[in-house]
């Protein structure tokens, strides 16, 4: 399969929307364009699946390359392995929903649909480049749309948000640009250097320059997945975005950062993250925490759920800084279960929003009598936030508390029971907003005339509600497409320990 | 020799050639309208510019008094697109102007300049083309005839210019009675480090930073940005500019090699205070000229950065981050010059609302700043990277990361444009403007160069192969 | 809730394999038999609740006559979880006070009273229900409920007459291994009639309206109290969240987020946004001032490079 058809559909279909006339033909372009991506997605799996199964062992499948910047060694050099897969299915995921929910978007309607397009764009291609600088060139190509989607389209002090956003992403994008050329720098392959992934991860760094580099990556990466404490853009961007915008944010833009720290910084420098790793758990456990804890104070259900996003996201961090086979896994399966979750949780939440124009959860209540199916997706999308079994985010905090604890230092058990603890916060945040705007009396008597979910709302909840459950339900598929894509890293996680 | 001067001097004779048509036009009876004559003007520089394209050789004429090759032929190119660009840039704004011909009779002065500037082999030629090309330009930047400010810039920069050359010369002449040589070829042999070589240069570059407005010989470019009309300050802050620069990396790559540990450190003091107190004074403006024109000095202190790098990359880049500055400055000077031509608004409050009335132009207005940002997919993107990544080529990270937090900076300032485009609502915003065809052809030209130069490695592999590195 | 911690109370008295292992068996025995009469007493409150639209216990009273069913059902379910044979709860019940008694003694006396316990509240509820004033409830539009809502009480009321009677000490132990469980009467007779004595109190208290509760309820005074509000461990509970974890974490969390965290963002801002307003100072228009500071720079980088660095 050629991977770059990934990349080349959402942009052929974010150019053929600067064509299109009205909000009509604007939105159907954009759905067409969102479910080819969806098909291709799901085409993929399904070619990877069977090309696994006829005994294709190498690392990266479909690899492609081609060589883009020949005297500076830079290469169009794309490739997926099971972690990029389980990516890549998230944001087609949350990409047709993002378009189904902005489905009545009346005002700039071609512009919003072109930068939510060429957001994905982003996504995409940073998924599938084995070359980091043009996964550098893919990550940044994901800020400016979310600068714009926010500012334009926001509420709130929108401005404000917007600029912090982009700001902070750029300040993460520049770390990570320094750790990137510094590890160019260092690598030597016949006398040249290279930004290849896997050729780097062939030779050895010098265990003193990932000490050096290990940091800015792994802090860069971090800022986009909310890393304590650079998270403060978490919940003003998410608040004052649109509900696409919030839902792409939270589902794929949080999880580039993620996969960054787990595929360039955790995979190239093992050394380092061996080195680091107190660092990373401890910032990771406060996080997870302190995000609860924050979470529970919030009374605009936006900020809730950004600030819960915050701890979420912890749970990512927690596992990559454990190291062991299963918490990364978990780490990865817990990226893909936030990003559906918090992309269901947005859009219930816009859902709501914009019938009610409040998400302040005094001035809700009693929604589940007029509006069942938006408060159904809501409940759903509370209880997998919580980690109820049957959904996927029991299944991946599952996942990455195991493995946490197969990490024999105290303190990192330590760690471990501190974040375990931390649902009981969880539980207690969500219970408490879903009870509060859902059961009750109705707040308002307006509230009574309300609509519930139209046709492509409920499309939207039910695919991400599909993907949920499928993985809360049976796990495994998702387990056995990460797992051979974590062996390689542990390989190199074990090399590094093994020259200790 | 034979005929020699006549192809290897091409493009210089080419200028000329214009020069001497826009004279006669002027000495002729007939009188022509103004509109004819920028037409006529956009289709010489075009053929100009096309004519630059082909059958180009190198070489060497009088005594190495003057060089030429692949590498300068591009660099010259360059300088001709850019100047064919702001031609059709001006044609709203000299539509109604009484002196056209005089105008690009000036402009074309100036570009002659810079072209033997560039091909100068020698300190002296350099020296001459120098001042070729900057005397004009003082005239240029009076030529808003009724504006006191423009009288102002012209004055400002005139001044200044001559102090500045002052010091040039008694480089030059230091130089001269140290090692008895101006030749470029022959320098080189003749430098050792000798404090008194040092002082020499000291005083090269001071003369040099003057003309790329590098800190703090930087102070006379906002005021004469300012006042002078739009499309000369885009001419001041692209063309001029960029020609020094083309100058400046061959001489420090070749000439000045001996001295490569000191003139590193001085770039390097030199580029972060560009980097720093350019974004620094960027931030608080309000005039979009006087923005784009610290913007500019803070886009300086990146391709010093580049220049640092004293290697084969390193030049590569910075006539490629050239290349691209040269279509996304002119991007963005292009809408202001044609609002202000128009409407007479030059600061940021006026273009709240923009979007709502003018889609199109806040289109090229937001991807050129993209663009002069560094945020891909604009060719700006890849011309800053390859910028920094030459500089850390010599593993100084420090002035990587300064680099890095002057980007952060940098975006904040002109996401701030954008936002003001986009986001603000107004009640009065900028009128629904009519763009007249040869600035809409200047925009098309510089959002393709924005949007492939980048994209289209060749364009980089190209300079690379041309260029010959440290 | 009492009947969880029998069941707990069952495991920790277990120990592995063989005789020793049956308080795991009664344990299990226990949940089993516990999840019929439970589910009966549940879905007959349902059906009641159903009838008079109230929880409250105030409200009802004298129903047996209006849901003879449900009635029937509740009473066999209060009998089989205060441990009268032969209804299911007293077999399981049995084994695990056996294994308590083996364990210690103590524990055994404790499980002991619980039983009595047990049987006088589940019986005060039946007779508040069922029994005390006449109805209040007055003819309603709906009888009973459907046969729907019927039918799974009898079921249910079936199973918690008769699931004592199923063998499970054969199926399910601690090893795997059948444990033969026999009734010794000597040693049930003091439960069940701990549990009768509790019957019989709960009847002389609540079957009719009296006055008979408050005047013991004023002699147990503080006991009874405590005993109402459910010892305060919600209060304490609700003390922890409300007071301790929400304002005592919670809200610092949150505060220090907003003007710490983020604070110092933002006076990354700031600062940068005073410094460009403090060196704007230098750009005051004046050319002479221009050509100071040009050749202040020529002579900063002499003294610099020829100086101090050569």
């Amino acid at each position: 399969m050629n991977l770059s058809l990934l990349i080349i559909l959402p942009l052929v279909t974010a150019m053929a929307v600067l064509f299109c006339k009205g909000l009509k033909q604007v939105r159907t372009v954009s759905l067409i364009g969102a479910s080819a991506q969806f098909l291709s997605a799901l085409g993929l799996l399904w070619v990877y699946w069977k090309e696994r199964a006829a005994g294709n062992n190498s690392q990266f499948l479909f690899d492609f390359n081609y060589t883009w910047f020949a005297p500076l060694k830079i290469h169009y050099h794309i490739g997926v392995d099971g972690i990029s897969v389980a990516m890549i299915l998230l944001t087609a995921f949350v990409v047709i929903a993002g378009v189904l929910v902005s489905w009545t978007q009346e005002t700039l309607n071609k512009e919003f649909f072109f930068l939510l397009l060429f957001l994905s764009v982003g996504a995409y291609g940073y998924f599938i480049s084995l070359d980091i600088f043009t996964l550098f060139f893919f990550l940044e190509v994901a800020v400016i749309p979310k600068f714009l989607l926010i500012g334009i389209w926001g509420s709130g002090k929108k401005e404000y948000s917007a600029m912090k956003l982009a700001l902070m992403l750029m300040a993460g994008s520049s770390l990570v640009l320094v750790g990137l050329l510094g590890l160019y720098y260092n690598t030597n392959l016949d006398g040249a250097h290279s930004f290849d992934l896997v050729e780097i991860s062939r030779m050895h760094i010098d265990t003193a320059v990932q000490n050096l580099f290990f940091p800015f990556a792994f802090i860069g990466f971090g800022i986009f997945t909310a890393l304590f404490p650079f998270h403060t853009w978490v919940p003003d961007g998410h608040s004052s975005a649109p509900t696409a915008a919030s839902m792409f944010l939270a589902g794929i833009s949080m999880k580039l950062g993620g996969y960054g720290c787990l595929r360039v910084a955790t995979y190239l420098m093992p050394d380092a993250a061996h080195h680091y790793a107190p660092v990373i758990i401890l910032l990771a456990t406060i996080a997870i925490i302190y995000g609860a804890f924050a979470t529970m104070m919030q009374k605009d259900l936006k900020y809730i759920n950004a600030y819960s996003s915050v701890s979420h996201c912890g749970f990512v961090l927690l596992g990559i800084g454990m190291l062991t086979q299963t918490s990364i896994t978990g780490a990865v399966m817990q990226m893909v279960s936030h990003g559906l979750m918090t992309a269901l949780f947005f859009a219930a939440i816009g859902m709501i929003y914009s019938r009610t124009h409040t998400r302040m959860v005094e001035q809700l209540g009693g929604l589940l009598k007029v509006i069942p199916f938006i408060s159904t997706v809501f409940v759903i999308a509370g209880l997998c936030s919580l980690g109820l079994p049957g959904f996927s985010g029991f299944v991946a905090e599952m996942t990455v508390f195991m493995g946490s604890w197969q990490n024999p230092d105290k303190w990192y058990r330590l760690a471990t029971i501190l974040s375990c603890a931390s649902i009981v916060v969880t539980a207690v945040y969500i219970l408490r907003a879903a009870g509060r705007s859902l059961m009750g009396v109705v707040a308002n008597n307006q509230y009574n005339q309300l609509t519930d979910a139209t046709w492509n709302e409920r499309l939207a909840a039910g695919l991400l509600i599909i993907g949920i459950v499928a993985i809360g339900i049976a796990p495994f598929w998702l387990y056995q497409l990460i797992t051979p894509g974590t062996e390689f890293i542990m390989q190199q996680v074990g090399k590094a320990v093994s020259l200790k | 020799m034979g005929l020699d001067f006549l192809i290897l001097m091409k493009q210089e004779w080419a200028v000329i050639a214009i020069l001497f048509i826009l004279l006669f036009i002027k000495v002729g009876s007939k009188e022509w309208n103004n509109e004819n004559i920028l037409n006529l003007v956009n289709v010489l520089l075009l053929a100009n510019f096309v004519a630059g394209l082909f059958g180009n050789r190198d070489g060497i004429l009088f005594n190495e008094m003057f060089k030429t090759n692949q590498l300068i032929v591009t660099e010259k190119n360059i300088l001709s697109l850019g100047t064919y660009i702001i031609a059709l840039q001006s044609y709203s704004w000299l539509k109604n102007h009484k002196h056209v011909l005089e105008f690009y009779m000036l402009l074309l002065s100036t570009l002659l300049g810079m072209f033997y500037m560039i091909s100068a082999g020698n300190l002296l030629m350099f020296y001459l083309g120098l001042e070729l090309s900057s005397i004009p330009l003082a005239a240029l930047a009076n030529f808003d005839l009724e504006k006191r400010k423009s009288s102002e810039a012209a004055f400002k920069f005139i001044i200044s210019s001559a102090f500045s050359s002052g010091l040039l010369l008694f480089g030059i002449s230091l130089v001269y009675g140290l090692t008895g040589t101006l030749t470029f070829s022959d320098l080189s042999q003749h430098l050792n480090g000798s404090p008194l070589q040092i002082f020499a240069f000291i005083l090269l570059i001071a003369g040099f930073s003057f003309k790329i407005s590098a800190v703090p010989f930087h102070l006379w470019t906002a005021d004469v940005y300012e006042g002078s009309p739009v499309t000369v300050t885009s001419y001041f802050s692209v063309i001029s500019k960029a020609a020094v620069l083309f100058v400046l990396v061959t001489v420090l790559y070749t000439v000045f090699k001996p001295l490569a540990i000191t003139w590193y450190n001085i770039l390097y003091v030199l580029s972060v205070l560009t980097m720093v107190i350019g974004n620094l004074f960027a931030i608080r403006q309000r005039n979009l000229k006087r923005f784009l024109a610290f913007s500019s000095i803070a886009q300086v202190g990146f391709i010093l950065i580049g220049i640092t790098g004293s290697s084969h990359a390193g030049s590569a880049s910075v006539v490629y981050f050239v290349l691209i500055y040269t279509f996304s400055n002119l991007g963005a000077f292009g809408v202001i010059s044609l609002v202000s031509a128009i409407t007479g608004k030059e600061h940021i409050e006026d273009y709240k609302g923009f979007y709502k009335s003018n889609p199109f132009l806040s289109w090229v207005l937001a991807i050129s700043l993209f663009s002069l940002a560094g945020i891909p997919p604009t060719a700006g993107f890849f011309g800053k990277f390859f910028l920094i990544m030459a500089g850390a080529g010599q593993g100084n990270y420090l002035l990587i990361i300064i680099a890095a937090i002057n980007m952060i900076v940098s975006l904040y300032y002109y996401l701030k444009v954008v936002k003001a485009i986009f986001m603000d609502a107004n009640e009065h915003p900028i009128e629904k403007l009519r763009i007249p065809p040869s600035p809409r052809l200047a925009f098309y030209i510089c959002i393709a160069g924005i949007l492939l130069t980048g994209l289209m490695s060749y364009v980089y592999e190209y300079i690379f192969s041309l260029s010959t590195g440290f | 809730m009492s009947q969880i911690g029998y069941m707990m109370f069952a495991l920790g008295v277990s120990k592995y394999g063989g005789e020793n292992g049956l308080g795991f068996t009664g344990s299990m025995f226990h949940l089993f038999t516990h999840a019929f009469f439970k589910s009966s007493l549940f879905l007959g409150a349902g059906a009641v609740i159903h009838l008079v639209h109230s929880n409250d216990m105030r409200d009802m009273g004298g129903l047996r006559k209006l849901m003879p069913v449900t009635h029937i059902v509740f009473l066999i379910a209060c009998l089989a979880i205060a441990g009268i044979p032969p209804f299911s709860g007293f077999f399981s019940k049995e084994d695990i006070l056996t294994a308590a008694y083996h364990s210690n003694r103590l524990v055994y006396t404790v499980a002991l009273l619980t039983t009595g316990l047990t049987a006088f509240y589940m019986f005060r509820l039946y007779y508040s229900i069922f029994w005390s004033r006449n109805t209040t409830v007055q003819e309603t539009h709906h009888g009973e409920g459907t046969l729907s809502m019927k039918i799974p009480l009898v079921i249910l009321g079936i199973c918690s007459l008769l699931a004592g009677f199923v063998p499970i000490s054969k199926w399910v132990t601690s090893d795997g291994a059948a444990l033969e469980t026999h009734i010794e009467p000597g040693f049930s007779a003091l439960p069940v009639l701990l549990a009768l004595g509790g019957i019989g109190m709960a009847t002389l208290l609540y079957k009719s309206e009296n006055t008979l509760p408050r005047t013991i309820a004023s002699l147990l005074g503080g006991f009874y109290r405590t005993a109402y509000k459910k010892f305060y461990i919600d209060e304490v509970y609700l003390f922890i969240t409300k007071k301790i974890i929400f304002n005592g974490i919670g809200r610092p969390a949150a505060w220090i987020d907003k003007n710490i965290v983020d604070g110092f963002m933002n006076l990354l801002a700031n600062i940068t946004g005073r410094i460009s307003e403090f060196i704007r100072g230098f750009q005051s228009g004046k050319v002479q001032n221009y050509a100071l500071y040009f050749f202040a720079g020529i002579i900063g980088l002499a003294v610099v490079f020829i100086y101090l660095l050569n």
